[in-house]
This record gives structure tokens, sequence and C-alpha cells, in this order.
């Protein structure tokens, strides 16, 4: 066997591409990394709290994986696809029911670009908390928000692609929403149909964007999101207890490891563990696909994919140009702005701060909130309402509980933004749990124990 | 060819301006033609023409359609009343985003599949989110049978009285 790897290895064609020896020195395994452009994104040596799952849970290179498994098996799908009405639903089904492993290859599609929304919408609240955005890396949060905005369009766009009726309605609903945009709106709704109402000419153009424009950009981005982290010395590690903050070298005494090949180990484990979970998630359950696409027939209910539920149930409150334009774009506006007002950075507790004049501001603002919540829309908005509370209760026990430790401790030495956030992603949470579990048809509330569950 | 270093000669005062003048004749062509550019390309992506068929439906003899009858046109797309007042041809197409919109037995209006609007048996709106009333089509009367056109929408209440 050795010898059969050395005759490999000892050639001059070998040596013509990998133009250094076998990884068993330092030497090599730095050259390893130093000389191969696909690992050049790597330093040589990482610093070793970096590895430690716990720190990053590896959501941002797991939404990698998604991102090459996801063009991997589009491109295989699209061996098959073609974007015209109505071949292009007979063609979904020819994929799952003739095509060779084609049903399994579009699950695995399917449920790579699910854990794909989940995990980088996790990776920024994990570096929401970790305040791993603190400068010099305020831009590439920026770059990370966009990226979850191209996230959320390639999934948005790749939904038409099977022309069934969960395709049509929820793009019929999402251009309408684009044309709620004020003054533009009737030009983004026609650039993005190419026709008065979605037909052919959309298909073909939601194809282009989901198969070319969008997979380049987001490649693009997720290049430069790592050359960043790259140039700013690795991910962001907070201080070392007993060391001060340094902005820029890290200092002489934090410990390293090579590259190869314990970095390169982890990774692979992570590689290989995500394509196995999502292998038996494909294997397991199938994508929905279902009836052909029929202008004339909206279905009841019909529910967008999960990640677009709590969209959707916000939509049952207030106008489109609000609900769908201007709170995701103020949303948007005020998550990329975070890094540069210091947001979360100084770690001020809430509760340093006088006792009584803040908790009547605190408890005046939840009143107010509460004011517009309950009268400025359609409905009563108990979605947002009630996490508003709860948050404002858990908030306030901050000024009257003692403890040095534990609970007690955290709940003290929270700040203000770090409330906001939480809030954020609990009304994210408690919209998408609601609009998934609690509506039925007419959109009306249910209780899926009793009427079970309309997916 | 000999190549200058600017930092080592730097250019003399004349030299300099008409350089910044050059720069700012060469920059601004550049971003007039870049401009263009994007407008044309995104002209290019905007659709210039849109290719819709004929969506007028033939129903029939108004004169024997009673008081009181509600006909299903399109698919369930277009709901023809005829009134004590004359006819009134309501779309289906929720007015908040486009789904379409179902009859609703207990409220005798329609209720919208998407983000739950419902709506009075006329058009008017019930319950949010949708502001605006169901839209209407315009009829018409041509050698003596009654036309709606689904393809089209009339700006007020239309109702369609029926010619004696």
């Amino acid at each position: 066997m050795s010898r059969l790897v050395d005759a490999l290895t000892s050639n001059r064609v070998w040596k013509s591409i990998v133009r250094h020896g076998y990884p068993n020195t330092n030497k090599n395994r730095t050259l390893l990394v130093f000389s191969n452009f696909f690992l050049h994104a790597h330093p040589v040596k990482a610093r070793l709290r970096a590895f430690a799952f716990s720190r990053t849970l590896y959501l941002g290179g797991l939404s990698i994986g998604c991102f090459a498994l996801l063009v991997i098996t589009g491109t295989l799908l699209m061996f098959f696809y073609r974007p015209a009405v109505p071949q292009a639903y007979h063609d979904m089904k020819d994929i799952e029911f003739v095509v060779f492993t084609g049903m399994f290859q579009r699950n695995l599609h399917r449920w790579a670009a699910h854990a794909m929304v989940a995990l980088v919408f996790a990776h920024m609240a994990l570096t929401f908390y970790r305040k791993a955005y603190r400068p010099p890396r305020e831009f590439n949060w920026v770059i990370g928000v966009l990226l979850f905005v191209g996230t959320v369009l390639l999934s948005y766009t790749g939904y038409l692609l099977p022309w069934d009726q969960l395709a049509y309605w929820a793009v019929t609903v999402g251009t309408n929403m684009a044309g709620a945009t004020p003054w533009l709106g009737d030009w983004i709704k026609r650039l993005l149909l190419g026709a008065g109402r979605i037909g052919e000419s959309t298909l073909i153009r939601f194809y282009v964007l989901h198969c070319v424009v969008l997979p380049l950009a987001v490649g693009f981005g997720i290049g430069l999101h790592i050359w960043r982290i790259r140039k700013d010395r690795g991910i962001y590690l907070p201080p070392r207890p007993g060391s001060v903050e340094s902005s820029g070298d890290e200092p002489a005494d934090e410990p390293t490891a090579m590259t190869f090949p314990h970095l390169l180990l982890r990774e692979g484990v992570a590689g290989v563990a995500l394509t196995l979970a999502l292998s038996l998630g494909a294997l397991l359950a199938d994508a929905p696909l279902e009836d052909i696409a029929n202008p004339d027939r909206t279905p009841n209910p019909a529910k967008s994919p999960w990640y677009f539920l709590g969209l959707q149930e916000l939509l049952h409150y207030w106008r489109p140009a609000i609900s769908g334009v201007l709170l995701p774009l103020l949303t948007l506006v005020a998550l990329a702005a975070i890094p540069y007002f210091q947001i979360n950075l100084d770690r001020r507790p809430l509760w340093e701060s006088p006792r009584r004049p803040t908790l009547t501001r605190l408890w005046a603002a939840v009143a107010l909130l509460t004011a517009v919540f309950w009268k400025s829309g359609a409905h009563p908005v108990w979605a947002v309402m009630v996490p508003l509370w709860v948050i404002g209760v858990v908030m306030s026990l901050g000024a009257f509980v003692q403890g040095k430790r534990g609970a007690a401790r955290a709940i003290r030495e929270r700040s203000l933004p770090f409330w906001i956030f939480t809030w954020f992603l609990v009304i994210v949470v408690v919209l998408t749990v609601v609009g998934t579990f609690f509506r039925g048809p007419g959109w009306s509330f249910v209780y899926p124990w009793r009427s079970g569950l309309y997916l | 060819m000999a190549l200058v270093d600017d930092l080592e000669h730097p250019p003399t005062s004349q030299e300099s301006a008409r350089r910044r003048f050059l720069a700012a004749v060469g920059g601004g062509a550049l971003g007039v033609g870049a401009l263009g550019a994007v407008i044309t390309t995104l002209r290019f992506i905007e659709p210039s023409v849109v290719y819709e068929e004929d969506k007028r439906i033939a129903v029939g003899r108004p004169e024997e359609i009673a008081v009181g009858t509600v006909l299903v046109l399109a698919s369930g797309k277009v709901y023809l009343l005829r009134t004590e007042a004359g006819f009134i041809a309501l779309s289906t197409v929720c007015t908040h985003l486009g789904c379409i919109v179902r009859p609703e037995a207990e409220s005798g209006g329609f209720a919208c599949p998407c983000h739950g609007s419902r709506f009075r048996a006329e058009g008017t709106v019930r319950l949010g989110p949708a502001v605006r009333e169901l839209r209407r089509h315009p009829i018409s009367v041509e050698d003596g049978l009654l036309i709606v056109d689904a393809g089209a929408f009339t700006e007020d209440r239309a109702v369609f009285a029926v010619p004696a």
C-alpha cells in the first residue's frame, strides 16, 4: 500500500501538481495549507480557542456546507428541468418518479435550503449575542445581513420553479407585496413578473435569478465574508480573563494549533455530519409537491414555507406597504446599523441606572407599544404584544432580584439592546409558530390539537 | 516608453490643472456611460409588450336572468350578481394581495385563504387586512347578449342597469 502511494506521489506529474511532500512534517503541513488554492482561506495555524464547537456551533461553516450541497443538487436537478409552462411541473413529476434517485436529490435540495435559512439566521443571532461584530468587523456584519437576504431570496425564487399551487400563490402574494412599495411598486412588480400576471415569463425570470444571478452573488458574498474574517485574524474571540482587549495582534501567549490536521479534521467531520443528517432527512421525508398551478383557485389556506409564515402572519394585520415593505426594510436597516452604533458593546447593565425612572420609562414604552399593536392593525396583534409583556416582566425582575449568581445575576446584568434583540427574536419565532400551527382556512385562528394541522 | 513617477517628480501646477480637467472629463464620460448602461439594462429587462388573451365572457340574455341570481363565471374568478338595480360583475381577486377569495357559507360573503380578509356579498370589506372592496368588471350588451369583460376593471362601483 505504502509502495503504491510512493509510486503515485514520487513521479514528475504528481510533483508538478502538488509541490510539497507528504504532510508528515510541520513544513509540509504548512505548505499543504499555504500552497493549496482550496485551502488558502485558512491560516497555517489557528488560535486554539477558535476550534471549540461551543464557541460558534460551527453555524457559519454549516451554512456554507448547505450552500455547497445546494449548488451540487441544484445543478443535478437542472439536467431535467425546463422553465416552461406546463413542462416545469411535468419535469418535477419526472424527477420524483422517473429519474433515478431524483426524489432523493430534490428532497436533499429542499431540506438543505430550509436548513440554510435556519442556520444563517441562528448564525446571525449568535454573532449578536457573542458581540462578534465589534470593530473592525462592522462591515462584515453588514455583508452577513446581506447574505441572509440573499439566502431568503434564493429560497423565494426557488419555490416558484416547481409550478405547483404553493409556488403560484406564494409568488402571487410575494410580487403583489413588492408591488405595494410606494412609487416604485408597479415598476418592480413588472420587472419581476415580466408580464401583467404570473406566467411563463415570470418562471424564466425566477429561473435565471435562482440558478445564475443569486448563487453567484451569494457565492461572491461568502468569499468576501470569509476573506474579511481572515484579514481580521480569524473569528472574533473575547479577551481572555486577565488580558486587556486588543484590537489587532493577539497576545504572544495565545495557544495555537496547526490547521492541518486539526482544523481541517473538524471541518471535515462537520461537513460529513451535515451531509449525513440532511441525507437522512431526504430519505425519510419527501419535499411536498402540490397540484399543478391553477390561477383560478387559491388553496385554502394558502401557506408559504415556514420561514415566510411570520411575514404572512404580519400581513394579516397591516396593509402590505407596512407589513410587507416598510417593516422588513426597517428591520434590515436596524440589523445592519447594529455595529455602527456600538449596540450591546458597552455592556452597561440596564439596572445600573436609577431604578424608579427606568421602570417608569420601560412600562411607558410597553404601554405605548401595546396601544399601537392593539389599535393600528386590522386585528389586535397578540403575537407581538404577549412577548412584549413577558419580556417587559422579565426585564423588570432585574430591578428586584438580588442573587449574585445564575439567572438572577444574568437578568440584572443584561443591557437594553440585549432585551430589544431578544424581543425581536422571540416575535420572529412566535409569529412563525402562530402562522404555521394556529392558522387554518380563511387564515382564521385554529387550535392544532382540535382541528389538526394545516401545513 | 519612459514612465514618470508622480511621487518622485511632482507635476507642475499647470500640468496638475490640465490633469484634473482631463480626469474630470474622462471620469464624467465614464460615469455617464455607466449610468446609460444601467438604465439600458433595466429597460431591457422590463417587458415592452405584455400579451393577454381576450377575457370577455358572453353570459346570456339579460332578461332571462332573474333578480337574485348569482352566476359563477371564469372558474370562480367572477361572480355575476343580478340585483334589483341591475348586474354587478364582482372580481374574486382579493384586493389585498391577489389570492382568489372563496364564498363563505355562514356570512354569505367571501373569505380570503391567504391573509383572512372578509368581504360582504356585494364586495365591501367586512374585516381586514384588505382596505379596498372587491373590484368590478365592465358589463355591456352586444347582440342582446350580456358580456362581462374579465380582463378589465371599472373605476367605480359600477352597476349595469338592464336596458329596457
